[in-house]
């Protein structure tokens, strides 16, 4: 360290600083260097005291830090240290402070620390005054960056969203029973994505929420929801477009499954624990009908559904959680439009059904809906609204106000409700669906129409009974004809609940512009078409009708008219005539007022529809009531579900309906007259490779019939895999067995055979499982099944049994192929 | 590549793992936007329950030279990684990343880390046990548990379906970061 000598008063100390490496600091960023990286250039001087003050320069080179360091020894007598220092504080100070060990020394600050503050912006300057009689002071001074660093560190800022959900679902939806692997659940991604709901203004909290849920597809397969069908593609898309949105109205072409997507839609919102409850609004005659989707879409809320009483108050105010869904029915609820205005409770989710009924903003039934508050709204229509701008601004009210105005032009409707209206039309969704789309209906009886049922049912009862050996299947069948008409209408009063949900369609068919054909089996003016036909008549819908007691030479014209003429909407035809060889694809929808019961009966009158030429899809509803001998005879047949239904044996009635006589007799639990053995059959001769899944079934059905089980197919989505429950009495007991049916090509693997193998294992009742197949086993499989209570039927001994219990004949396709005989 | 562990029969499970949570890391790189990061935690059926994200890091030049070779696994392992790993209100059972740099990410994770991927080649007879591909690089302590939870969980969710949700989240994060 060497001294300056000769300094003249306002000596200035330089003092520089460099870093060792050569680089480029770029100023408009911060950066750091570390302190070994710099040469330290330090300077000292002495000076006098008569040479002060004494001042140090350093120049700023954009560091973050820097820590100039003074110090002064005197040299001579006694000693001097003066040491400055300086840190820089901020972005535009810098503090020196100087220390002294001088006494009396006094500095500038008449302290021994003196602390400048010097500005960074350009040179700074730091000068210590001293004011001592020393005659030598030495002053060093020595600059230095502090350890903070000039570095290259990355320092990005981190963003987090939590999204905490209480997933929720009654336990009894975990259990092992009711789950299957996603392979079986698997539902289809869909293409286009629906579009996404209007943010606007909304966080990018909610729209990260959006983007993060998993696809919609994604979640209904989900297994442990377990949904009995997969919905088509159109539906998945509906259904996320419905959970996505907080107001909405769901205008599909009828029979699309409005409903079907409205429940699963709030199915997820409930699991998401996004809603606690559910309040419909529907037409009275709907009520069964939601009940029955419900059940079939959502069957965990079974138990948490309510329906509305004459409570109706009380019944609005429910909020608990053990009611999960309330229905209601338009015409109570208007009851309560007043009361409706002064309440302020709030239901988390509202679906109105049918929501042209609010159409008439003046109507009770309107002031009533829209009293109704709701966090989420979804109005459900298979009407066109959007073709009546008035209409629309009512719905509108319910669902969202301010967002029309009544005046406004179609346009400016259109463009307002655009984000907030899906309607899908048959024609859109064609690939998509299959050609033919069948329904039972379920239709309760009420009132008059109901007492009339009961008192006819338990009065033939009795007659039937008291007629003792002596009763026939005519005396059945008479009592059967009789209370079917009842199921039609009630003979004094006229009252129908199937018209009721008849208009209720015939509404919105007409609105489509579509048609539809009605059938009955009875023409008379008290049960059959001629009824139905006045009461379309009073709804100014024009129906046509086609019958027997219509002249053969007016057939034609009616069908001519009925196909023709854009205003003739409805066919009303009885099976006998209309059944056969019309060609009626105008409609596309086809209602069977009341049943046949022979499935190639039924069939035919829908073929007048679903025929060459039809260019849309076909719709079949079919009506059945409730709790009458309707629904018996619709289970029964549906449990057998025989193979060759088509087929009536020699020595039954041609109105057998498909039934055996002891099945006839036992719809009214009646003793049986002893049989008269039927002749032995001819074993049918099968193509086994041209068999539909459910005719392999049924095959399989009546096999385990003729080994002398009583066997249950399995109606609809199979029961846990299971296809049959075959059943029968052995000594020490019954007999249980599941059987599982594969009409297959590949050989079946483990894992199904695993699947089975769950059910047994987890119902005591079961005595081992069956599996059969027209293929093959793999070797993983029979590894899996040894030991095991299961079968494996392979086409080898599934031909050996047929052979054996004379069910059927296999034989090979004319082309040399297929399995032999 | 690592053999699958857990179930070897390819049945699944009679019920559904719940109670696990899963991570999804990653690490994207553009010349436009520099690295980015983004972390999604999900549970057992695959739903959100956190996301987080970085902004970009967009190095300098002489912070490409200084850094060099190391310069993206610095970036995203060392600051990215370690950062989404802060302050995470749920701990993962186990994290999946989308590229095989990503696994070296174990280090600043603390977890079970595995790139996940298809399955492209099937495997013969076991072709139908698993459509999934795990590559823990060497860290062999990781792979009996990821294995599990694959193998658990794959028969009832889309294990890598999260990823394409987390891009698209952490696109629409930059586009609203970038406009502000």
């Amino acid at each position: 360290m060497g001294w300056l000598k000769g300094v003249q008063k306002g000596i200035m100390g330089r003092v520089e600083y460099g870093a060792r490496s050569t680089f480029d600091p770029d100023l408009s960023k911060s950066w750091r260097v570390t302190a070994t990286d710099l040469q330290i250039v330090s300077h000292s001087f002495r000076v006098d005291s008569s040479q002060l003050p004494l001042s140090a320069q350093a120049t700023r080179l954009g560091s973050d830090q820097i820590q100039l360091s003074a110090q002064a020894t005197r040299l001579g007598s006694g000693q001097i240290q003066l040491s400055a220092q300086a840190t820089r504080l901020g972005s535009d100070q810098i503090q020196l402070t100087v220390h002294s060990n001088i006494e009396h020394m006094d500095l500038v600050a008449s302290r021994k620390e003196c602390e400048l503050s010097i500005p960074v912006t350009g040179p700074h300057f730091c000068s210590v005054s001293l004011d001592t009689s020393a005659t030598d002071v030495g002053l060093e001074f020595a600059c230095m960056v502090l350890a903070p660093i000039i570095s290259y560190d990355f320092t990005p800022t981190a963003y987090r969203f939590s999204f905490m959900t209480t997933p929720r679902e009654p336990a009894s939806l975990f259990s092992p029973r009711n789950m299957q692997p996603r392979s079986h659940s698997l539902v289809a991604p869909v293409t286009p994505l629906p579009p996404p709901p209007p943010l606007g203004t909304s966080s990018l909290e909610e729209r990260l929420r959006l983007l993060l849920t998993p696809p919609i597809h994604e979640i209904l397969s989900d297994p442990q929801l377990c949904l009995p069908e997969k919905p088509y593609p159109y539906q998945t898309m509906g259904i996320k477009w419905l959970y996505d949105r907080q107001y909405a109205l769901l205008a599909d072409e009828m029979g699309l499954g409005k409903t079907m997507q409205a429940i699963i839609a709030a199915r997820l919102l409930y699991r998401e624990g996004l809603i606690n409850q559910v309040l419909i609004v529907c037409p009275k005659t709907l009520i069964p009908n939601w009940q029955t989707e419900l059940r079939m879409w959502w069957p965990q809320v079974s138990s948490n559904i309510s329906v509305a009483d004459s409570d109706r108050q009380w019944f609005l105010r429910l909020g608990t959680s053990r009611i999960v869904v309330k229905i209601i029915n338009y015409e109570a609820l208007a009851r309560e439009a007043d009361w409706l205005k002064t309440q302020k409770f709030s239901h988390d989710l509202i679906i109105i059904d049918e929501a042209q009924r609010i159409k008439n903003p003046g109507r009770k039934t309107a002031l009533a809906v829209k009293a109704l508050r709701g966090q989420r709204r979804w109005a459900l229509t298979g009407t066109p609204l959007e073709n009546k701008a008035d209409d629309l601004v009512s719905v509108f009210e319910f669902l969202k106000r301010g967002v029309l105005r009544y005046g406004s032009s179609n346009d400016t409707i259109r463009e307002a409700i655009s984000p907030h209206l899906l309607r899908r039309k048959t024609e859109e969704v064609l690939p998509d669906l299959p050609e033919k789309i069948e329904q039972d209906i379920e239709v309760e009886l009420e009132g008059d129409q109901r007492e009339a049922y009961v008192r006819a049912e338990t009065e033939g009862v009795v007659e039937l009974n008291a007629k003792g050996d002596k009763v026939t299947i005519t005396h059945v069948f008479a009592l059967i004809t009789k209370l079917r008409q009842i199921c039609n209408f009630e003979p004094v009063s006229g009252e129908s609940s199937k018209v009721a949900l008849l208009c209720e369609d015939i509404e919105e068919i007409v609105e489509s512009d579509r048609k539809a054909l009605v059938f009955s089996q009875f023409v008379a003016e008290d049960f059959g078409i001629a009824r139905i036909s006045r009461i379309l008549k009073e709804r100014q819908w024009g129906p046509l009708e086609l019958h027997g007691r219509i002249p053969q030479g007016s057939r034609t014209a009616v069908v001519k008219k009925f196909t023709t003429d854009q205003e003739s909407k409805v066919l009303l035809l009885n099976y006998a005539v209309g059944g056969v060889g019309l060609n009626l694809q105008a409609a596309n929808y086809v209602y069977l007022f009341d049943r046949w019961w022979n499935p190639a009966v039924e069939d035919q009158a829908v073929k007048r529809a679903h025929r060459i030429g039809q260019k849309s899809k076909v719709f079949v509803r079919r009506f059945f009531c409730k709790d009458t001998i309707e629904e018996r005879i619709l289970k029964k047949l549906m449990e057998k579900r025989r193979l060759f239904s088509h087929i009536i044996d020699e020595g039954r009635p041609d109105q057998s309906m498909g039934l055996s006589e002891e099945e006839i007799f036992s719809l009214f639990n009646l003793k049986i007259r002893p049989r008269v053995p039927s002749k032995p059959s001819t074993p049918v001769p099968i193509i086994l490779e041209n068999l539909d899944p459910t005719e392999f079934e049924n095959l399989v059905a009546v096999l385990y019939e003729k080994q002398g089980y009583q066997v249950t197919v399995m109606a609809g989505s199979h029961d846990q895999g299971i296809d049959i429950l075959a059943e029968k009495s052995v000594a020490g007991g019954k007999e249980r067995v599941a059987v599982q049916c594969k009409h297959v090509q590949d050989n079946v693997g483990r894992p199904v055979l695993q699947q089975l193998w769950g059910v047994v294992c987890h119902d005591a009742s079961i005595t081992r499982g069956d599996l059969v197949t027209s293929a093959g086993f793999t070797r993983e499989a029979k590894d899996f099944g040894h030991g095991k209570r299961v079968g494996l039927i392979d086409l080898a001994q599934l031909q050996q049994l047929v052979r054996e219990f004379k069910v059927a004949k296999f034989v090979a396709e004319t082309s040399g192929k297929g399995t032999k005989s | 590549m690592s053999p699958r562990n857990g179930s070897t029969d390819g049945s699944p499970s009679s019920e559904m793992p719940s109670g696990v949570i899963l991570g999804y890391l990653s690490c994207p790189q553009d010349a436009a936007n520099g690295f980015l990061g983004a972390m999604l935690i999900t549970d057992f059926r695959a739903r959100p329950l956190h996301f987080a994200f970085v902004s970009p890091v967009r190095p300098t030049a002489m912070q490409r030279l200084l850094y060099g070779a190391t310069l993206a696994e610095h970036v995203k392992v060392d600051v990215i990684a370690k950062k989404l790993m802060q302050g995470l209100p749920f701990r993962p059972s186990v994290v999946f990343v989308d590229s095989c740099d990503m696994v070296s990410a174990r280090r600043v994770v603390g977890l079970p880390t595995a790139f996940l991927t298809k399955n492209e080649q099937p495997q013969g007879a076991a072709a139908h046990l698993s459509t999934l591909r795990y590559d823990t690089l060497g860290h062999t302590e990781d792979q009996e548990s990821i294995g599990v939870v694959v193998s658990e969980l794959e028969p009832w969710i889309d294990l890598i379906e999260p990823f394409s949700r987390l891009m698209d989240a952490l696109k629409e994060a930059q586009k609203t970061s970038s406009k502000s």
